[in-house]
């Protein structure tokens, strides 16, 4: 399943729909708002998103994923308006015979994800200021 | 042509538009645009000359051309996930 939603993620239900009989392992990436960040303080995360791309994108690393690791399922679910410290703006669940294929897709997914995926967040911090994030290939990644 | 860019993030933040329309002569390049829209808002210029456009959500490289009606997006470095 690939959803892009505005409430809270309920990644149970999520683990409880991958799986079949062929299923040994599922793998379950949650991203969570960081509440704290060197010095400062995250109140919020506020994610702006293109919505129709975001889902083709999110289908396609999906489709990849089940192909290149043989998965059994892939969900992905991202959230997008404002998410607070402690919540999950993504969750990933993936599902296969063996554990290492589902270690490995998890991963390749959330780093996926994080390159391609038109999705941004604006980290509101406890001092008043806001910034979006817009990490430039040259520069050092936060 | 006319070309309407949808804008997010900190452009469209910057901006205070959620997009920006312009003329575009027939066989413009998506390269041109991008001038355009530094030349419009020479404030994200920075923000624009490290975005990917979008074509009917597909990226797209600097050299493809543009159609009128089709749905275009500029879309600055990426940070979900």
């Amino acid at each position: 399943m690939i959803q892009i939603t505005r409430s809270k993620i309920d990644a149970s239900a999520l683990i409880d729909a991958v799986g079949s009989k062929t299923t040994g392992a599922v793998v379950v990436f949650v991203g969570t708002t960081r509440k704290q960040t060197d010095d400062k303080q995250t109140v919020l995360l506020e994610y702006d998103c293109y919505e129709q791309m975001a889902v083709a994108e999110l289908e396609k690393l999906a489709t990849n994923a089940k192909q290149k690791w043989s998965l059994d399922a892939c969900s992905i679910v991202h959230r997008v308006g404002s998410v607070p410290p402690g919540e999950s703006s993504v969750v990933i669940v993936v599902a296969s015979a063996h554990r290492a294929a589902a270690y490995e897709a998890s991963r390749w997914l959330i780093d996926t994800i994080k390159e391609c995926v038109p999705i941004w967040k604006k980290e509101v911090w406890a001092n008043g200021t806001s910034e979006w994030v817009h990490p430039i290939a040259d520069e050092t990644s936060t | 042509m006319r070309i309407e860019v949808k804008l997010f993030a900190a452009i469209r933040e910057s901006i205070d538009d959620d997009s920006f329309v312009c003329e575009m002569p027939p066989g413009a390049t998506v390269k041109e645009l991008r001038a355009a829209l530094v030349e419009a808002h020479p404030g994200v210029a920075e923000l624009v000359a490290h975005s990917t456009f979008a074509i009917e959500s597909k990226y797209v490289i600097d050299s493809v051309e543009l159609s009128e009606g089709e749905e275009v997006a500029c879309i600055p470095p990426v940070s979900g996930g």
